[in-house]
C-alpha cells in the first residue's frame, strides 16, 4: 500500500511536468488528483466511462468530456477502424448526453476513405438524425469550426480528421482547443490518419489498427465460422498519464452500444479460425446426423459476457 | 458436363391469386415449372398462395393440358399467413382428408371477418392441421430481434409436438447478404427441435423479367407510386422460378434441405381429381337416381307426345339415358329438374339451356321447351363418351324472382352442401391502366382520360393511340412503362366475387370441398372457384340466372291471361310457328324484343329473312364476334342467296357436310368449329378438348398457336383450302373470347320469337310487361313507348288518379290503327290489341315504392281530389308528392305541373294546427276543396313553354308523351336542311344526306372496327354508321354529344338503312333553347292544347317555336343544364 | 375534377363550370389546368380588400369574388359617385381584373347589379326597374330556392316582385322576402367591415412615391403629428399603432406596433415603427414605392400611465440554430449538411446529404415510412464510410457464380481476403436505370490485417461474360 503511494507521487510529479510542458492549468491537475483519489469533481473533468474496467483505469476514470482525445493510425488504409473506433466513443458520449454529433472532415481523407455514410452509422449505433458533417475547405476553417463547435457546447462530441501532421496545426492550435473543450465541458476527437506522434493538449491519445472481427454468434451462442461479426480494434494507448503503453484489443457492440475487451486467449482462438471463404466453414454441429442434444438455454446470441 | 440436378420439388410458388403480391398467372408458373422439369431441373412445384386455394385449379387444368410425357408433379396447398405472430406456413394436403382440413382452415379465418380477407390463428392450424404436411417459413426478424427469438424455439416445440414428422422449416434465400447466417441459424433451431429443413425459393413469379411487374403491384398493392415505393419493393428479381441446380448451390451445404423436398412432397398423395362426381343423392326410396331419371323421362315423354311415344323418340331417350348411365350424370340431371319443378310450383318462368339441355331427356324433362329433334339438334351431339366435358345447364329465372329459387336451394341442400360460385374479377384495359397509371404517379385526370378513352372491354390493353388520346407523349419512357405494365397486368385476378348465378351443390360438406367466404348478403357464401375451375373438376354447377326477358315474358303471359282470357305457355306458343311474327322479323320491326333488338341484329335481319325457328338459332349466333372474327357472316348470306335461289350448296368436302350441313356449310357455332378441328385436321377428342380449353385461357398461357400450327397445316395438308383452314381457326379465336354455342342459340331463340310474337299480335301487353321489367334490354323505355305509338297504341301518361306503380293495360281508345305509323301498315290485321297501355309511377325517379303501394293507391278510394286531399289522406311525405308534381301526375285534377308544384309547396307538414282539425273537418263534411283551407290570394304563374314542358317530363320520367324534343327544334334544323328520319325511307340513296337526333345508343359489336349510332327524332330512328377514321376525327362527339347532327352517304339495301357518316357536329347546345322561358304576364295566352298530351303528336300541326324569347339577362351561356336531363345514350358492346 | 373556373377564351370553346375535367379534355386534350387554390384566392380578394382601404376603411367580403365598400361620405372625396366609381374600376382594370362594380344604396341591390347587370350608378326611383330582368340568383339566395322558383317559372326579381307576399313566403321562407327586400333597399343591411375601425386616422397621399426607410419614418412622425390633436381631445395616448403602407402597385403592408404606455409623441411613435421596420426589413418590400401612407391608432388609454422601461435581455444562448447559421453564414450552407435518409435499395441513393440551414429542424422526411426504414434496412450491414464513385478493383479467383473473390488487388495493393460474407443482391431501380440497367452482388470482405471492405460486383454472371468488381465503401 505505502509503495503504491509512493509510485502514485511519483507519477504525479512526472505528470505535474508535463502538464506544464503541455500548458495545463494546475488546478485541472489539482481536479485531476482529486479525482484519482475517487472525488471526480467539477464538470469540466466528468469522465464517461467506456466500461472497460481496466481501460477506464488507465484513463483515469474514463474518456474526458472537457478535453481532447486523440485518435491516431498508421495511415488513411486504416481509416476504416480508425473511424470506427472514434465513433464507436462518438456512441458512448452521445449516450451519456443526447446531443448532436459533429464531424469534421478533411477533404483529401473525405476523397480517399469515403465520406461518413449515415445507414453505416446507424447500424453502428449512432444516432444519425443528429449527425452533422461539417466539409470546411481549409484547415484553418477547421479549426475555426471545432473551436466554434467546442465552445457552443451544443454537441455530445466533435470529431476533426487530420491527415498526418499539418503544420497549422500544432501544440498552439491544440491548446485552444482544449482550452476550449474543458470551458464548455465538451469532447473533442482527433482522428489524424497516419500521422506521427506529436505533442498535444490531448489527454489521451490512441494508436488504433484493425483487426479480424469476431465472428457472429448463433442462437445456442456458438460462433459462425467464417463470418465477419462485431467490429474489432487493436489499441494502444500511446499518451496517458501511466507510464506504460497499454495494448488491448476492443470489440464494438453495436447492439449494445458497449466496448468490450477481447481476452487474449480468444483472440488467439479467433486468429486460428479456418480462412477459408465465407459459409464455407459451418458449425460442427450442423453437419452431424443425429441431432444435438439440446444445448443448455439460449439466451440471447449477442455476447453473454 | 455438368453433373445432373438433384430433384428438388418447389413447394412456395405464389401466383397471382395471391392477389397483388403473386406476378404471375397460375398457369405460367406451371408452364414454367414443365420446361424446368423437361430438362430435368425440377420435379415438382406446390402451388400455395397467401391463405387461398382459389388457384389450384387452374394449376391442376394447365398440368392436364400439357403435353402427356411432362414429368412434374403439381400439388395445390396454400400459404398460412397468420392474423397472431405465428409465421407463415407453408401447407400441403396429403390425402382428401388432409385437403378438406385445408378447407375448413381457410373458411374458419374467411368468415371470420369480410369478404376478401383472411383471419388464422396458430389455433386454427392446432384444429385442422392434420393430415397435411407443414413446413414453417421462419422471419428473418428473428435474427435482429432477441426477444423473440427467445419464444420461437418454444413454439417450434409445441408444432413439433402437435405435427411430428409432418413438420418441416423452410429455408429460403433472401440474397440480403445474411443468407449464410440466416441459413445456420434457422438450421440451429429446427435441429434443436429436430425439425427436417427443406429448401424454397418462394418464387413470386416465373421469370425474372416479370421483376418490373411485381414492383407494380406492390405499389398499387400499397397505394403509394412506383417512384416513392422504396423499400415496399423487393431490393432483387430473385423470387422466381428457380431450377434445382441453382437451388443446391445457394443450400450447398445444406444439401439435405433440398432432397428433404422429395421426402415432403411424396407424402403429398391428394389429387384435386379426388373431388370430381360429387353430386348431392338424390335418391328416392328405392330407386337409383338414374331409376329415377328413367321413370320420370318416360312420364315426361308421354305428357309431351301424348300418351304414345314416337319410336325415333323412344330410341333417341334410350340412346340419351345410356350415354347418361356410363357417365354417371343422372343426379345432375335430376337436381336441375328438381329446381326447376320448384319454381314452376311458384308460377315462376324459367328455362334451361346449355349443351346437356338440348336433349330429348331434358325436353321430357321440362327442363327445356325446344323440342330437340324439330330443331335438328342432338344430344350426342354435344354429350360425347371420349370427350370428358361435364354437363352444362344454365337455367334462366325472371330476373325479380329468382331469389326464391335461391332460397329453395339452400333450404333443399343446406348451406353445408351449396353455395355460390366465384367469379374471378381480373384487370381489363380499362382497370390495368387507371391502375397502372396511378402507380407511375400519373395524376388522376391522366388516369381518367387514360381509361375514358378505351372503349368498354377491350381487351387488347392500351395502345399507343389511347396514350396519345389521353394527351401523353407515347415515346417518353414513363408512358412507354405505363402502357408495358398495363398490359402485363391485363387479365390478372384482382378479386373474387360472386358468380352472377353459378351454384355448386356438392354431396361432402362444401367447405371440405373447397374454402368458403362470406357474401355481401347474410348467410350466404360464395366458394373460392369461378365456373371454370368447377368445369375442370367436374363438380356439379347449376347456373341460376336471372333474365329480364323472362320477367317480362311472364308478365306478358299473366297480362295476356287477364286482358284476353288466352292462357299460353313458352311450349305452346312455339307449336304454332306463325307466319306474321317472321314478317314482323324479316322488316326488322323488333324493338324491345330479345336479342334481334340491336342496330347489327336490326340490320342483318331483312338480309337473313329468317322464316322459320332455326333461323333465328343462327340470327342469334351469327353477329358475335366468333363468326365476324371468323369472316363467316357474308359467306353465310351469300349461302342463304343461293339456297333461296335453289342453287346447289358447296361444302369443304364430303366429310363437312354432315358437320355444316344445317348452317349451309359455313361454320357458325362453337361446336361445329371443335368438329371440325376432329372431323377435319383429325384432333383426337382429348386433342379437342385440350383445344376448347386453351381458347377460354389463351391470353394466360398463350399456348393457342401450337393448335393453330397443327390444326391448320392438318387441314392443308387433307386437302382443305388454306383460307377457309385460316377461317375456321380465327373463328376459335373469336370463340375463346365469346363462345356462343349452338345449344345456347337454340334457347335463346325461343325467348326471341316468344318475344315476337307478343310484340307482333299484342303491343300492349307487350309494353306493359317490358316497361315493368325495366331495366332491361338496348332500349330506354322513351323509345319502347313511342314503337308502341307507332304501332297504334294509346299510351296514357302518369297519373296519381290512375296509375299503379307498375304500367296498367287499360279500357278506352286502346289500339287505333289510323294510328299505326305508315311504315308498319302491314302490322294493321295482325295486331289484336283492345287497350290503353297507362304508364306506372316506377317510371318516375327518385320516388319510392313504398310510397305508391302502401300509401298512395290504398287510400285513393273514388280518387284525390286536391294535392292537399292527397297529403292529408295518404299520409304520403312531401317529397314524395313533388316528385308526382314535377312528373305532371296531377293532370286529372287540373292541375298542370307548375301549379301542382306551387300547391305541394304550400304544404306544411310542421303546422300540425293547421292540418289536423282540418282534415277531420275535411272529412265531416265530405267535400274538400281545393284552397278551401287557407286564402290565398290569387297568382297567376308564369306559363310553362313546350319545349319546358317536354324536357321536364324527360327529367322526372325519361320520356314525354306531349312532343319529341326535337319538335321544337325543327324550324332552325330545317334552315340547316337537315331532313326527318322518315324521309330517309325516301330520300335519293347513295346521296349525301343530314339528319339530326338525340343519341340513344352507341354500339361497337364485337369485335367489329365501326360504330353504330342510332339517332332519334320525331319521326322517327335512324342508324348512322361511324367509321374508325371519322371516329378518330370526332371520338369526343362521339362519345359525349347527346343531340347530334351527322352529314353521309345515305345508304339504303334490302330495308335496311344506314347513313356512312363522313362529318358529325355535336348540337348538344340546342336542346338549351327549349327551356328559354316565354316573358309573358298578365295576357296569359294559354297553349294547353299543345300540351296536353296527345295521340299522335306527329300529326298535329306544329306551332312554331316561340320566337324573340327576351332571354333573361344574365344567362346568355349557351351551354344549359337541360342536356342533362335527355338521355347520354347509352354504350353496348 | 372539375372545372371551377373559366376565362373567355376557355369559355369560347365551349367548356362548362362544373364540367368534368376528363369530359373536357376528351374535347380539348390540349388544355391546360391549374389547380384550384382556394385559399390563394381567398388571399388574393383579402389583398384587394386592403387595396380598397384607401377609398374606405368599410371594405367587407363579399363572397368569394367580391367586396362592398361602404362609400357613405367618401365619395366627395374622390369627385363624386360617378368619378369615383369609374376610378376604382379604371384601377383594377389595370391591375389586369376583369371587374364590375355598381353603386346603388341598397347593398343587395349592388351586388346583384355588378354581378349581373352593366356596372352602373342605380339612382334611388330605379330600384325596381334594375332589378326586374336580373335573375334570381342575384338575389344571393340560395341554390334550391332560385330552382324551386325556377320549378315554378319564376326566374327573374320581376316574377317575384308581382307575386303575391304571403304565398311566396309560405312556400320558400321568410328569407326570400329579406334579400328581395334587401335588394330593393326596403330593408336595411349593414356589411361588416372586415378590419376593425381605428379610433383614430390620419393619412398621406403622395405624389411621389416613396422608398427609403427613412422616408417613411419621417412621414409616420409628420401623421403622426396630425393624430395630436385627436388624441388630446381625448385625454388619451395610443397603445397600439398600425400603419398602413399602399404599395403603387396595390400591395398594402400592415406593421402593427404596441407602445408599453400611451403615447402621442409623433417622435416616439416614429421609433416605435423604425423598430418594426428592421424587423420586417426583408419582408418589406418597396417595389416602385408606397403612394399612401396611413396611420391608425388602434388602442388608446389614458394618458397618465407611467412608463416602464422594456429593454429585451441581451443575453443569447447559443443553440444549434444560431450554431448553424453562423457556420452556415461564414462558409456558406454547403459546408454544414445532415442527411435525409430515402427509401432505396441503392446505397448512394439512400441517403440524401443536404445543408444543414434550414433542414436540421425538419424530422426525417416520410415520417410514415420509417418503421419501414428500420425494418429494412435491419439486419443489413452497411460500410461506415461510403466512397463518394464507387473506384474499380481487380478481383482474382473469384467463386463462380455467387461468390466473392479470394484476392483483388486496389490502389496498387493486394488484398488477400480471409472472411467474406454475401451476396447481398441490389438488383437496379428499373424505374430510373431502365429494365435492362444491371445488378450488383454486394461483399464485405474481410482481409488478413483486419480491414473490411464493403465491394461488389456489377452484374450477374449469367448476364454478362466478365462483369466488374468495385469498391464502394469501408467497415469499422
Amino acid at each position: 500500500m505505502a509503495k503504491n503511494a509512493l509510485a502514485q507521487e511519483t507519477v504525479f510529479a512526472l505528470r505535474e511536468t508535463i502538464a506544464r510542458l503541455e500548458g495545463k492549468s494546475l488546478p485541472a491537475l489539482a481536479a485531476a488528483q482529486a479525482s484519482q483519489a475517487g472525488h471526480p469533481a467539477g464538470g469540466d473533468e466528468a469522465r464517461i466511462r467506456t466500461g472497460v474496467d481496466f481501460l477506464d483505469e488507465a484513463l483515469d476514470g474514463g474518456l474526458p468530456c472537457g478535453g481532447i482525445t486523440e485518435l491516431r493510425s498508421d495511415g488513411l488504409r486504416h481509416a476504416g477502424a480508425l473511424s470506427g473506433f472514434a465513433m464507436a466513443l462518438g456512441c458512448l458520449f452521445q449516450r451519456a448526453e443526447n446531443r448532436p454529433l459533429l464531424w469534421i472532415s478533411d477533404r483529401m481523407t473525405a476523397s480517399d476513405a469515403g465520406l461518413p455514410y449515415p445507414i453505416g452509422l446507424k447500424r453502428f449505433g449512432l444516432s444519425i438524425h443528429r449527425f452533422l458533417h461539417a466539409a470546411p475547405n481549409r484547415l484553418e476553417d477547421a479549426l475555426w469550426l471545432a473551436e466554434a463547435a467546442l465552445s457552443s457546447g451544443i454537441f455530445a462530441a466533435t470529431f476533426f480528421e487530420v491527415r498526418g501532421n499539418p503544420a497549422h496545426f500544432g501544440l498552439t492550435e491544440s491548446r485552444r482547443l482544449s482550452l476550449r473543450a474543458k470551458a464548455a465541458g465538451r469532447p473533442l476527437l482527433i482522428l489524424r490518419h497516419g500521422g506521427e506522434e506529436e505533442a498535444s493538449s490531448a489527454l489521451f491519445r490512441f494508436h488504433v489498427e484493425p483487426s479480424l472481427a469476431s465472428p457472429r454468434r448463433l442462437p445456442d451462442g456458438s460462433m459462425l465460422g467464417g463470418s465477419i461479426g462485431s467490429s474489432v480494434f487493436h489499441l494502444t494507448l500511446e499518451k496517458s498519464r501511466n507510464a506504460a503503453p497499454l495494448s488491448l484489443h476492443l470489440e464494438w457492440n453495436h447492439h449494445d452500444r458497449r466496448l468490450i475487451a477481447l481476452d487474449p486467449t480468444e483472440r488467439a482462438f479467433s486468429f486460428e479460425r479456418p480462412t477459408a471463404l465465407s459459409g464455407a466453414s459451418l458449425p460442427k454441429a450442423l453437419d452431424r446426423q443425429d441431432p444435438a442434444p439440446p444445448l443448455g438455454a439460449v439466451l440471447a446470441f449477442d455476447r453473454a459476457s | 458436363m455438368k453433373p445432373p440436378a438433384p430433384a428438388f420439388y418447389e413447394i412456395g410458388a405464389r401466383t397471382n391469386f395471391s392477389f397483388l403480391e403473386g406476378a404471375s398467372h397460375t398457369e405460367e408458373m406451371v408452364q414454367a415449372a414443365a420446361e424446368l422439369a423437361k430438362r430435368g431441373e425440377l420435379a415438382g412445384i406446390g402451388i400455395a398462395d397467401r391463405n387461398s386455394v382459389a388457384g389450384v385449379v387452374r394449376a391442376h387444368a394447365q398440368l392436364r393440358d400439357l403435353p402427356e410425357d411432362t414429368e412434374l408433379k403439381v400439388q395445390p396447398g396454400s400459404r398460412l399467413v397468420f392474423s397472431d405472430e405465428t409465421p407463415d406456413m407453408l401447407a400441403f394436403p396429403m390425402n382428401r382428408k388432409g385437403w378438406g382440413n385445408l378447407c375448413r382452415l381457410l373458411s374458419a379465418g374467411n368468415l371470420r371477418t369480410e369478404k376478401g380477407r383472411c383471419l388464422i390463428y396458430l389455433d386454427d392450424l392446432l384444429e385442422w392441421g392434420d393430415e397435411m404436411m407443414l413446413a414453417i417459413v421462419p422471419d428473418r426478424a428473428l435474427l435482429e430481434d432477441a426477444q423473440k427469438a427467445s419464444t420461437f424455439p418454444v413454439l417450434l416445440d409445441r408444432l413439433k409436438t402437435r405435427f411430428g414428422g409432418r413438420l418441416y422449416m423452410a429455408l429460403a434465400p433472401d440474397y440480403d447478404g445474411r443468407d449464410a447466417f440466416a441459413f445456420a441459424s434457422f438450421a440451429q433451431w429446427a435441429e434443436t427441435a429436430r425439425i427436417p429443413l427443406i429448401a424454397t425459393n418462394q418464387p413470386l413469379y416465373h421469370h425474372p423479367k416479370r421483376r418490373p411487374l411485381s414492383d407494380v403491384v406492390t405499389a398499387i398493392r400499397e397505394h403509394v407510386t412506383v417512384q416513392e415505393a422504396g423499400f415496399r419493393f423487393a431490393a432483387n428479381a430473385e423470387r422466381y422460378l428457380k431450377t434445382a441446380r441453382q437451388l443446391a448451390a445457394v443450400f450447398r451445404h445444406y444439401p439435405q434441405a433440398i432432397s428433404n423436398s422429395v421426402r415432403f412432397f411424396s407424402q403429398l398423395t391428394f389429387s384435386l381429381r379426388e373431388l370430381k362426381h360429387n353430386y348431392p343423392e338424390e335418391r328416392i326410396d328405392g330407386e337409383t337416381p338414374w331409376e329415377t331419371l328413367q321413370r320420370l323421362t318416360y312420364e315426361g315423354a308421354r305428357e309431351r307426345f301424348g300418351g304414345t311415344i314416337p319410336p325415333k323418340v323412344e330410341r333417341q331417350i334410350q340412346e340419351e339415358l345410356a350415354l347418361i348411365l356410363e357417365k354417371k350424370y343422372a343426379p345432375y340431371f335430376l337436381t336441375v329438374r328438381n329446381i326447376m319443378e320448384f319454381a314452376r310450383s311458384q308460377n315462376i318462368l324459367c328455362q334451361g339451356r346449355g349443351s346437356a339441355a338440348n336433349s330429348t331427356v331434358c325436353y321430357c324433362l321440362r327442363i327445356t321447351d325446344v323440342d330437340p329433334d324439330r330443331n335438328k339438334l342432338l344430344f350426342a351431339r354435344f354429350l360425347s363418351t371420349e370427350r370428358d366435358e361435364p354437363p352444362d345447364i344454365d337455367v334462366d329465372f325472371e330476373h325479380t324472382r329468382r331469389e326464391e329459387v335461391i332460397q329453395h336451394i339452400y333450404r333443399t341442400y343446406g348451406k353445408e352442401h351449396a353455395g355460390l360460385a366465384a367469379a374471378v374479377t381480373s384487370y381489363r384495359t380499362r382497370s390495368s391502366g387507371r391502375e397502372v397509371a396511378k402507380a407511375f404517379g400519373l395524376s388522376e385526370d391522366v388516369q381518367s382520360a387514360l381509361s375514358s378513352t378505351v372503349w368498354g372491354w377491350s381487351t387488347e390493353g392500351l395502345s399507343e393511340r389511347d396514350a396519345k388520346n389521353a394527351g401523353l407523349d407515347a415515346q417518353d419512357p414513363v408512358t412507354r412503362r405505363v402502357l408495358d405494365y398495363a398490359r402485363q397486368l391485363m387479365d390478372f385476378p384482382r378479386h373474387l366475387t360472386q358468380h352472377v348465378g353459378g351454384f355448386v351443390i356438392t354431396r361432402d360438406r362444401l367447405d371440405e370441398v373447397v374454402p368458403i367466404m362470406p357474401t355481401a348478403m347474410p348467410d350466404r357464401y360464395m366458394i373460392e372457384w369461378n365456373k371454370d375451375d368447377l368445369d375442370t373438376l367436374g363438380i356439379l354447377k347449376v347456373d341460376v340466372l336471372a333474365l329480364g326477358m323472362l320477367t317480362c315474358l311472364a308478365k306478358a303471359f299473366r297480362l295476356l291471361k287477364s286482358h284476353y282470357g288466352d292462357q299460353q305457355s313458352l311450349a305452346d306458343i312455339l307449336k304454332i310457328e306463325r307466319d306474321e311474327v317472321y314478317d314482323m322479323i324479316c322488316r326488322a320491326d323488333t324493338l324491345g324484343v330479345f336479342q334481334i333488338e340491336s342496330r347489327a341484329q336490326m340490320s342483318m335481319l331483312p338480309r337473313l329473312q329468317p322464316r322459320k325457328f332455326y333461323d333465328l338459332v343462327i340470327e342469334v349466333a351469327i353477329v358475335r364476334p366468333g363468326p365476324i372474327q371468323g369472316d363467316m357472316v357474308h359467306p353465310y348470306l351469300k349461302r342463304r342467296e343461293d339456297e333461296r335461289h335453289g342453287r346447289e350448296i358447296e361444302y369443304p368436302s364430303a366429310e363437312l357436310k354432315d358437320v355444316l350441313e344445317r348452317t349451309l356449310g359455313v361454320p357458325l357455332f362453337q361446336e361445329q368449329a371443335m368438329q371440325i378441328a376432329i372431323v377435319a385436321a383429325e384432333f383426337s377428342p382429348s386433342e379437342a378438348d385440350k383445344l376448347r380449353r386453351a381458347m377460354a385461357t389463351f391470353r394466360r398461357t398463350g399456348t393457342i398457336h401450337h393448335f393453330r400450327d397443327k390444326m391448320v397445316s392438318k387441314m392443308i395438308e387433307r386437302g382443305y383450302d388454306p383460307g377457309f383452314a385460316e377461317r375456321c381457326f380465327s373463328q376459335i379465336e373469336g370463340f375463346g373470347e365469346y363462345g356462343f354455342p349452338e345449344s345456347h342459340a337454340a334457347s335463346f331463340a325461343l325467348l326471341v320469337y316468344t318475344s315476337c310474337w307478343f310484340k307482333a299480335f299484342y303491343p300492349d301487353v307487350f309494353l306493359t310487361a317490358i316497361l315493368n321489367s325495366q331495366p332491361m334490354g338496348f332500349y330506354a323505355p322513351a323509345q319502347l313507348v313511342r314503337d308502341a305509338r307507332e304501332h297504334g297504341i294509346t299510351v296514357l301518361p302518369v297519373d296519381v288518379n290512375f296509375s299503379d306503380w307498375d304500367s296498367l293495360l287499360e279500357d278506352g281508345k286502346g289500339y287505333d290503327r289510323r294510328m299505326l305509323s305508315p311504315h308498319h301498315a302491314d302490322m294493321r290485321q295482325v295486331i289484336r290489341s283492345k287497350y290503353s297501355v297507362r304508364l306506372g309511377f316506377r317510371l318516375i325517379k327518385g320516388l319510392p315504392e313504398k310510397e305508391i303501394v302502401e300509401k298512395l293507391m290504398p287510400n285513393r278510394g273514388s280518387g284525390y281530389r286536391s294535392i292537399r286531399d292527397l297529403w292529408l289522406r295518404s299520409g304520403m311525405n312531401r317529397a314524395s308528392i313533388e316528385r308526382l308534381a314535377e312528373a305532371d301526375a296531377f293532370r286529372s285534377m287540373g292541375l298542370d305541373r307548375r301549379q301542382a308544384l306551387w300547391e305541394v309547396r304550400a304544404l306544411d307538414a310542421r303546422n300540425a294546427s293547421e292540418s289536423l282539425p282540418l282534415f277531420e273537418h275535411a272529412i265531416r263534411g265530405g267535400t274538400l276543396e281545393r284552397d278551401d283551407l287557407q286564402q290565398e290570394p290569387e297568382f297567376e304563374l308564369p306559363e310553362m313553354p313546350p319545349g319546358e314542358q317536354v324536357i321536364e317530363d324527360y327529367r322526372s320520367l325519361t320520356l314525354s308523351l306531349k312532343a319529341h324534343p326535337l319538335t321544337f327544334l325543327r324550324n332552325e334544323l330545317v334552315k340547316r336542311r337537315i331532313i326527318h328520319m322518315r324521309d330517309l325511307l325516301t330520300a335519293p340513296k347513295n346521296r349525301r344526306a343530314e339528319i339530326a337526333g338525340l343519341v340513344l345508343v352507341r354500339q361497337r359489336p364485337g369485335t367489329a372496327k365501326v360504330i353504330f349510332m342510332t339517332l332519334e327524332d320525331e319521326t322517327g330512328v335512324a342508324n348512322a354508321i361511324i367509321r374508325p377514321k371519322i371516329f378518330l376525327r370526332f371520338r369526343s362527339v362521339v362519345m359525349a354529344a347527346r343531340l347530334v347532327r351527322i352529314r353521309g352517304m345515305l345508304q339504303r339495301e334490302s330495308g335496311v338503312i344506314h347513313v356512312i357518316a363522313d362529318e358529325i357536329e355535336d348540337m348538344t347546345h340546342m336542346l338549351g333553347l327549349l327551356q328559354a322561358e316565354k316573358r309573358r304576364f298578365g295576357l296569359c295566352e294559354r297553349v294547353d292544347e299543345v300540351l296536353r298530351p296527345t295521340a299522335d303528336h306527329r300529326d298535329r300541326p306544329r306551332r312554331p317555336m316561340p320566337e324573340a324569347l327576351s332571354t333573361v339577362k344574365g344567362e346568355a351561356s349557351p351551354q344549359h343544364p337541360n342536356a342533362e336531363v335527355l338521355p347520354k345514350g347509352r354504350n353496348f358492346h | 375534377m372539375r372545372l371551377t373556373a373559366l376565362d373567355s377564351h376557355a369559355e369560347n370553346m365551349g367548356l362548362k363550370r362544373g364540367q368534368g375535367l376528363a369530359e373536357a379534355r376528351a374535347i380539348h386534350p390540349a388544355l391546360v389546368m391549374v389547380e384550384e387554390d382556394e385559399a390563394a384566392d381567398k388571399r388574393f380578394l383579402e389583398a384587394l380588400a386592403d387595396w380598397c382601404d384607401r377609398y374606405t376603411p368599410l371594405v367587407a367580403l363579399e363572397g368569394r369574388d367580391g367586396l362592398f365598400l361602404n362609400i357613405t361620405g367618401c365619395a366627395h372625396l374622390f369627385g363624386g359617385e360617378e368619378a369615383m366609381l369609374r376610378e376604382i374600376l379604371l384601377r383594377l382594370e389595370q391591375m389586369g381584373l376583369e371587374v364590375k362594380g355598381a353603386i346603388s344604396s341598397a347593398p343587395g341591390l349592388s351586388s346583384a347589379v355588378a354581378r349581373f347587370d352593366a356596372s352602373q350608378i342605380i339612382g334611388e326611383d330605379e330600384h325596381e326597374r334594375v332589378l326586374a330582368p336580373l335573375p334570381l340568383a342575384a338575389l344571393r339566395i340560395d341554390d334550391a330556392t332560385v330552382q324551386g322558383l325556377a320549378k315554378l317559372g319564376l326566374k327573374q326579381v320581376g316574377d317575384l316582385l308581382e307575386a303575391p307576399r304571403a304565398p311566396l313566403a309560405r312556400r320558400f321562407g321568410t328569407q326570400l322576402l329579406l334579400r328581395l327586400d334587401q335588394a330593393l333597399g326596403l330593408d336595411d343591411e349593414s356589411i361588416s367591415p372586415r378590419r376593425p375601425v381605428a379610433h383614430l386616422s390620419a393619412e398621406r397621399r403622395l405624389a411621389e412615391p416613396v422608398q427609403a426607410e427613412d422616408d417613411i419614418l419621417e412621414l409616420t412622425s409628420q401623421v403622426a403629428q396630425s393624430l395630436k390633436p385627436g388624441l388630446e381631445a381625448r385625454g388619451a395616448g395610443g397603445r397600439v399603432f398600425e400603419l398602413v403602407l399602399f404599395r403603387v402597385d396595390g400591395k398594402v403592408f400592415r406593421l402593427k406596433a404596441g407602445a408599453s404606455r400611451p403615447l402621442r409623441d409623433a417622435a416616439r411613435i416614429a421609433k416605435l415603427f423604425a423598430e418594426r421596420l428592421k424587423d420586417v426589413h426583408d419582408d418589406l418590400d418597396a417595389g416602385f414605392g408606397f403612394e399612401i401612407l396611413r396611420l391608425n391608432v388602434l388602442r388608446h388609454e389614458a394618458f397618465d400611465h407611467a412608463q416602464k422601461d422594456f429593454e429585451g435581455e441581451d443575453e443569447r444562448h447559443l443553440s444549434l440554430a444560431d450554431f448553424v447559421d453562423q457556420v452556415s453564414a461564414r462558409f456558406g450552407p454547403e459546408c454544414l449538411t445532415t442527411y435525409q435518409l430515402r427509401e432505396s435499395h441503392m446505397p448512394e441513393r439512400a441517403i440524401l446529404s443536404v445543408p444543414a440551414l434550414g433542414h436540421i429542424f425538419k424530422p426525417v422526411p416520410m415520417p410514415e415510412a420509417a418503421p419501414l426504414v428500420e425494418n429494412a434496412l435491419s439486419g443489413k450491414e452497411r460500410p461506415l464510410r461510403l466512397f463518394r464513385h464507387p473506384e474499380p478493383l481487380e478481383a482474382y479467383a473469384v467463386d463462380v457464380p455467387d461468390g466473392p473473390p479470394i484476392r483483388f488487388r486496389w490502389r496498387r495493393l493486394t488484398h488477400k481476403v480471409c472472411h467474406a460474407e454475401g451476396p447481398e443482391r441490389i438488383a437496379a431501380e428499373w424505374w430510373l436505370d431502365g429494365e435492362d440497367a444491371p445488378t450488383r452482388d454486394y461483399f464485405r470482405l474481410e482481409c488478413e490485417t483486419g480491414q473490411r471492405f464493403w465491394v461488389y460486383r456489377q452484374g450477374l454472371y449469367d448476364q454478362i461474360a466478365n462483369p466488374s468488381w468495385y469498391m464502394h465503401g469501408i467497415f469499422a
